[in-house]
């Protein structure tokens, strides 16, 4: 089941002006529910125009975008009901929080969606659960959260919306090792319950190695490689062409290979390259 | 090269609050050599950033001695002293757009100059040594605005260099930059050193704790690791009780130590990993 | 948003665009000047040769600059009824048009002409001179350099100066900022567009709320940072651009002077008037 597809789309910013620019070209992607995609790439390879585009924010100059079967822009005027379904965490989203109390931050979505308050409540408490925030915290200001609990607040915010796709621009951003696991493993978990899919950009390919199903390569604004984690790093030397950096792991058994080692480069976690190592030494050969 | 400039003894702060007082340094001891680069880790929260602001005298230590160039500060430190220590040791900071002030890349470099009232034709000179230094002259007309995350970062370093000072303190300094900014800054910084310059690193990504000549582990206010890359790296248990990670490589090369394949776990790139696994495995063959 | 031209300055290398924006600030007050001197039909005329003559050495389009005028349409619409209409005549002056109750006389018309020739001008040539030409950052400076004198009855000219210097940088950062929130909430339903009056300026708090908060946080921030950068107040500093004046600065000035010049003599010996 495809939550959001996108079918030849490409985006032109300031269209007839000096200054226009593809953005975005031809980009024909799917994404399934219930996985975890990662979309990576460089600063300006059209990765966070893709997420505004996903959700109605910035309008396709090509193309179409279908999110629950549905094209988005058949009827303009129902726009405002394709984000609540394609929810979108933007980068450093504790800047946005405003409310009096977590509680009604959280809220905000679902009242805008016109819900009624018994409905509300009840999303905002799952939602405050699904990221892991006490429901103690539901009363406070939102400024007296701590930073991590701030982003927290902040994803539960579009979590309570219940969409069906939940994009989030580098949700780990800023925080300490400690801080940017934890947020995966929510994410994780997230996607297992709810069942719907999940998209995040990301800069770290440790992060994307370890956590996604599928991987979106954007360079230059087009796709580079569509497929599943295993797949991209079975490339990874076509990935280091294009100047992305391949998790360290990946890297050490290229290092290997480079030293006349049979070993196989397509892999991206240690304990994987530990198992493959272990070749060498248990009757391995050199070549 | 031994020559301490920085020297921190039993030092403490204790910020004061309405509720309550949070204790973010807790007794540290630490001193900073002429010519190093020592990069202090820690998870956010750690009291990392508190120990930076202290160096710089943002902050007055509430317990302890910290001595600064030889000068002991004291609560009753007056303007005039604060400003020459600040003469000397500069600080970048994590934010890059708000530590600029001008609105054109070579007027923000000359704002410290201008501070200190250099000599107009001198300001001219060191701005465009400093933009030079940082890889940024062609932008020198440009407004800040106008820059990637990175090229901001390298003018506000340049605005430090500016000032010619002995100790430059990065604070979180690429925390909120890209990959390639990451490295752009990561460059600017050896090249510093390498220039001379102390580079204190203040930060919680561990592939740039690898390019220190020292490392320095901050958890609830204490240190907690000292030593070169390689010795803090391969504390594994420790480093993940402080929320920090160890590298992919070391992890690696851990895992196959512990298994019995390498006797050396020390390695800080991937290439380093590569060569003493081939080393043993050449031998086992 | 993202298309503001702040201070709508456009850059160029004319002789207006060169001359030093000290000696540009002090041109213009002199330009009004002589605009209200002006009180001849002939005195006009050459004020407004002298502005189109400005306006062509800028080389700033024909278009942007009446494109600058539209905003105050409703301005000299409202200034030319009231001299028309509300005008009142000498003794014996014969209306050139008369109806019902209104009378509407030549010296009424001309007074519109006047009026609306004086607004334009007025406009056309502040934006020529100083602020299509002159960087907002070299204005800031001439302001404050102007200003230094008032320092001596401890006038704070140079902490407004920088608090100039910051807004200007910092407008552009708060300007994509507010995208940016503005984006993030309308992901999440908000509506900018439609209700009433009422219902607009509620919706507006979430972008307001944050925005300000950041914007104390950059305060907070960038406080800090200058004092790293050894900031303390205006006594004692230098600045690298010292601006020396050049031959060519004296053009405007005798310009302007002739616009002067030219408005008081032909006020005087070309006295012509249509009424």
């Amino acid at each position: 089941m495809t939550s959001a597809e996108l079918k030849n789309v490409s985006y032109i910013y300031s269209r007839g002006t000096p200054f226009e620019k593809k953005a975005v070209k031809n980009v024909s992607v799917a994404f399934e529910k219930g996985k975890i995609t990662g979309i990576i790439g460089h600063t300006g390879s059209g990765k966070s125009t893709l997420a505004q585009l996903i959700n109605g924010l910035l309008e396709i100059s090509e193309g179409e975008v279908f999110v629950d079967g549905q094209n988005i822009w058949e009827n303009k005027k129902n726009i405002r009901s394709v984000r609540f379904n394609v929810g979108l965490v933007f980068q450093y989203p504790e800047y946005q929080l405003f409310e009096e109390t977590v509680y009604k931050d959280i809220a905000f979505g679902p009242k805008n969606m016109g819900l009624d308050e018994g409905d509300i409540d009840k999303r905002v408490k799952t939602a405050a659960k699904e990221v892991g925030l006490d429901e103690a915290l539901l009363d406070k200001s939102p400024f007296e959260l701590s930073g991590g609990q701030k982003r927290r607040a902040a994803i539960a915010g579009v979590i309570a919306m219940q969409p069906e796709i939940l994009i989030l621009d580098e949700p780990a951003a800023g925080l300490d090792p400690r801080g940017r696991e934890s947020i995966m493993k929510m994410l994780s978990s997230y996607c297992a319950e709810s069942g719907a899919s999940v998209v995040m950009i990301s800069h770290s390919m440790e992060d994307i190695a370890q956590y996604c199903d599928d991987i979106l390569v954007m360079n230059k604004g087009e796709v580079f490689f569509f497929g599943t984690t295993s797949e991209a790093f079975a490339m990874s030397g076509r990935l280091s062409l294009i100047g992305l950096a391949v998790p360290q792991v990946t890297r050490v058994l290229i290092e290997l290979n480079k030293l006349g080692f049979d070993v196989s480069t397509s892999i991206y976690t240690v304990d994987d390259a530990v198992k493959e190592i272990e070749k060498l030494f248990g009757g391995g050969e050199k070549c | 090269m031994n020559e301490t400039i920085i020297k921190a003894e039993k030092l403490g702060y204790t910020y004061e609050g309405d509720e309550r007082n949070v204790r973010a340094l807790d007794g540290v001891d630490i001193e900073i050599y002429r010519g190093e680069f020592l990069c202090v880790l820690g998870q956010n929260g750690s009291g990392k950033s508190t120990l930076a602001k202290l160096f710089n005298l943002i902050l007055t230590p509430t317990d302890g001695v910290l001595e600064l160039f030889g000068k002991r500060i004291e609560k009753d430190i007056t303007d005039d002293e604060i400003f020459d220590i600040r003469r000397k040791i500069g600080m970048v900071f994590q934010n890059p757009d708000n530590q600029l002030v001008a609105t054109i890349v070579e007027e923000d470099v000359a704002f410290g100059p201008e501070n200190i009232g250099m000599p107009p034709a001198k300001i001219r000179e060191t701005v465009d040594a400093a933009l030079d230094t940082v890889g940024m002259s062609e932008y020198a007309r440009h407004s800040p605005h106008q820059l990637s995350g990175g090229q901001k970062q390298r003018v506000a370093i340049a605005g430090i260099i500016a000032l010619s000072p002995d100790v430059i303190i990065f604070d979180e300094s690429t925390a909120m930059l890209d990959p390639n900014g990451r490295a752009e800054v990561m460059d600017t910084i050896k090249k510093l050193k390498n220039s001379g310059t102390t580079v204190v690193l203040i930060t919680h990504y561990m592939e740039e704790a690898a390019e220190a000549d020292r490392v320095a582990v901050i958890d609830g206010g204490r240190k907690v690791l000292e030593g070169t890359p390689t010795e803090v790296f391969t504390e594994r248990e420790k480093l993940i009780e402080c929320g920090l990670a160890v590298p992919q490589a070391t992890e690696l090369m851990l895992k196959l130590k512990q298994k019995g394949f390498v006797d050396t776990a020390d390695v800080l790139t991937p290439y380093e990993a590569a060569l003493a696994i081939a080393k043993a495995a050449g031998g086992a063959r | 948003m993202k298309d503001v031209t702040l201070g709508q300055f456009f850059p160029g290398n004319s002789i207006v665009h060169r001359t030093d924006a000290r000696i540009k600030l002090l041109c213009v007050i002199a330009y009004i000047v002589g605009i209200f001197l002006a009180k001849s039909a002939a005195a006009y005329a050459l004020v407004l040769v002298a502005t189109v003559l400005l306006a062509l050495v800028s080389s700033i389009p024909m278009s942007t600059l009446l494109k600058s005028l539209k905003p105050l349409t409703f301005i000299i619409i409202i200034t030319s009824i009231i001299n028309i209409f509300w005008y009142t005549a000498p003794e014996g002056a014969v209306p050139l048009v008369e109806f019902w109750k209104i009378k509407i006389y030549a010296g009424g018309l001309m007074t519109a002409v006047y009026m609306i020739l004086r607004i334009a001008c007025l406009i056309v040539g502040t934006s020529v001179l100083l602020t299509y030409t002159t960087s907002p950052i070299a204005l800031t400076d001439a302001i404050e350099s102007l200003l230094v004198p008032l320092k001596i009855i401890k006038l704070p000219v140079h902490e407004f100066a920088m608090m100039m210097t910051i807004a200007l940088r910092f407008i552009p950062t708060l300007i994509e900022e507010t995208n940016k929130i503005m984006a993030a909430q309308k992901s999440r339903g908000a509506d900018f567009s439609s209700g009433g009056l009422t219902k607009r300026a509620k919706a507006m708090i979430p972008i307001i709320i944050p925005l300000f908060i950041s914007a104390f946080r950059r305060a907070d921030d960038l406080a800090i940072a200058m004092e790293c950068r050894c900031y303390r107040g205006g006594s004692g500093r230098t600045k690298m651009n010292i601006k020396k004046l050049a031959p060519t600065d004296i053009l405007l000035p005798l310009f302007t002077a002739a616009i002067i010049a030219g408005a008081v003599l032909l006020n005087k010996f070309v006295p012509f008037n249509i009424v």
